[in-house]
């Protein structure tokens, strides 16, 4: 039986003791704005498959408008693997640029600046640093470089003679080691993942505006930078996954649950509990998957665009991003 | 190679979205006019019960004026839409009257809304009408509601007036929003009138908050203004 799994038969990890990711396929294909298939290994020596695409809503693909989504895939060090997203604002004209500045070349770019910076100061490789530290210390280092994507957006902004709040996008990032999670977010979108005993659990709650349905991003017009840092929202997990996902909101709707009803004040009320209904069936689906990368992530595309009924009425663009720990049962 | 996706989805609360029509069946209506507007208005029924884009989100009502007024849909959720009441024509025009009716009731509803916690949109009152307000209705009133819905942003107001309608009346107490200026409709165009309120539907449930926000264009169904 085929399966993607079999890519970590066919060929060993590219690095056999820790694993340089190797991206399978390139970025901006089969019809979406952009796409990865990754294959690599965490330090305790689990290989993981990592999916994503960002693909335009029903609304953009009848007025022929582009995707405002943007994901991507990058490695900061032997062992450490950043996945990432961004939602430009569809009432902004250079979102789309914006989405795309912050995931492929902003964040992974900035985070290596912060976090060698901080390794070259504990004399310890990025990996170990990150390793033993604390949810402070990650809080520290993923602001900082959130302000260095905003500095960029900003530079950005001045050489098109374009405001800055014209570049607007949400962000979701994950960095993944062995069994470690670290989280940095802006704005709205979901997260989540699963362990053996635990089953799904959020990653981050998201933040939305003081109004209802305002949503924040990482070119909101903040009049001081203390006050940025309160959006910027991280967070660690000390917990050996086994899958993760990032969504913008454009895919939450099958996903999680996003209001519950209470009967004792006949409420409906906000929710973030990813729905394992539709999360769990993930894996056996990708299994499924072509083992040839390129129709692997043909098929992860055609999945975001209409492989459920609410991802295919979707209207707003959507990116799903998912990374799957190799299990035993994912070989036939 | 087949690889079937077996996951169930989440079913969530949907932002709900409540048009209330606010028409006009008074005597100038009967024959041709009324007939095309109830069949315009079943139409739109359908369209919007089978629609999976608004089905689950728009809540329609109907309320009626003529010599008096009467709320003959209450909110309804698209896809209970099964029908919509006949309307038949006769007596005055208690236009204000009727307006006033429509703008509490979908004031009532986004509170019911807010109270609940179901995440919504503005609510929408669509009047139609082919004349002006009998002489003892109180005009300056319905002005106040409507620029005060305008001003809280409680509410959107877009005035239709059918062949022989007071124009320069539905421009006075219209707001401001130059897409929400009073339109000209033929009585034989009801049909392309509500197909135009379903792609309206349509826009505003896929708006976001925030974004900028056009009606579709009317051309299938308006007359140009001559004031």
């Amino acid at each position: 039986m085929e399966s993607i799994f079999r890519l970590f038969r066919r060929r060993p990890p590219v690095v056999a003791s820790s694993g340089q990711a190797k991206l399978l396929n390139g970025l901006q294909g089969h019809g979406a704005r952009a796409a990865f298939l990754a294959r690599f290994a965490t330090n305790d020596g689990a290989d993981w498959i990592a999916l994503g695409a960002s693909v335009a809503g029903r609304a953009k693909e009848a007025s022929g408008r582009r995707c405002e989504d943007y994901c991507h895939f990058a490695q900061l060090d032997p062992g450490v693997v950043l996945l990432i997203l961004a939602d430009g604002a569809g009432s902004c004209d250079a979102s789309a640029k914006g989405a795309e500045f912050v995931a492929r070349f902003g964040l992974a770019s900035a985070l290596k600046t912060t976090l060698n910076a901080a390794a070259e100061e504990n004399g310890r490789e990025l990996g170990a640093l990150l390793q033993s530290s604390s949810a402070a210390e990650w809080t520290v280092w993923a602001r900082n470089a959130v302000e260095i994507v905003r500095s960029e957006l900003l530079e950005l902004a001045t050489r098109r003679s374009i405001e800055l709040e014209s570049l607007s996008s949400t962000l979701i990032a994950c960095a993944l080691t062995a069994n470690r999670l670290f989280v940095v977010h802006v704005g709205d979108g979901r997260g989540a993942y699963k362990t053996r005993s635990e089953g799904w659990r959020p990653l981050f709650e998201p933040v939305m505006g003081e109004n209802a349905g305002e949503t924040i991003f990482v070119a909101s017009p903040f009049e001081t930078l203390k006050d940025f840092g309160q959006f910027v929202r991280c967070h660690v997990h000390d917990e050996s996954a086994d899958e993760i996902c990032l969504m913008s909101d454009g895919c939450e709707a099958p996903s999680f649950l996003t209001s519950i009803h209470s009967p004792e004040d006949g409420r409906y009320h906000r929710a973030n509990i990813p729905f394992s209904g539709f999360l769990d069936a993930i894996r056996p689906f990708v299994r499924g998957f072509s083992e040839t990368p390129r129709e692997a992530l043909a098929q992860w595309v055609d999945f975001v665009k209409q492989g459920s009924p609410k991802l295919k009425a979707e209207t707003d663009d959507k990116t799903l991003i998912f990374a799957l720990r190799h299990g035993k049962d994912d070989l036939p | 190679m087949n690889a079937d996706f077996r996951g169930e989805e989440a079913q969530n609360l949907e932002e709900k979205s409540c048009c209330v029509f606010v028409v006009d069946t008074s005597g100038s209506m009967s024959d041709g006019p009324i007939n095309q507007l109830n069949a315009g208005l079943g139409q739109f029924a359908e369209e919007i019960r089978t629609w999976d884009l608004v089905r689950h989100r728009l809540e329609v009502v109907i309320v009626e004026f003529n010599s008096s007024v009467q709320t003959v849909l209450e909110p309804t959720l698209g896809i209970n839409l099964a029908s919509v009441p006949t309307l038949t024509a006769g007596g005055s025009t208690k236009l204000v009257d009727g307006t006033l009716k429509g703008i509490e009731i979908a004031k009532a509803r986004t509170a019911w809304y807010d109270e609940t916690g179901q995440p919504r949109k503005r609510p929408w009152v669509i009047l139609i009408t082919d004349g002006g307000p009998d002489g003892d209705q109180d005009v300056s009133l319905l002005e106040r509601e409507i620029r005060e819905g305008e001003s809280t942003k409680s509410f959107v107001f877009l005035p239709i007036g059918v062949d022989g309608a007071d124009m320069a009346f539905l421009e006075r107490i219209a707001m401001h929003n130059h897409d929400l200026r009073p339109r000209l409709m033929s009585a034989t165009k009801f049909s392309e009138f509500f197909r135009w309120v379903s792609e309206l539907f349509s826009k505003v449930m896929q708006s976001k908050k925030g974004e900028k926000f056009a009606p579709p264009t009317s051309d299938s169904w308006q007359h140009g203004i001559d004031l």
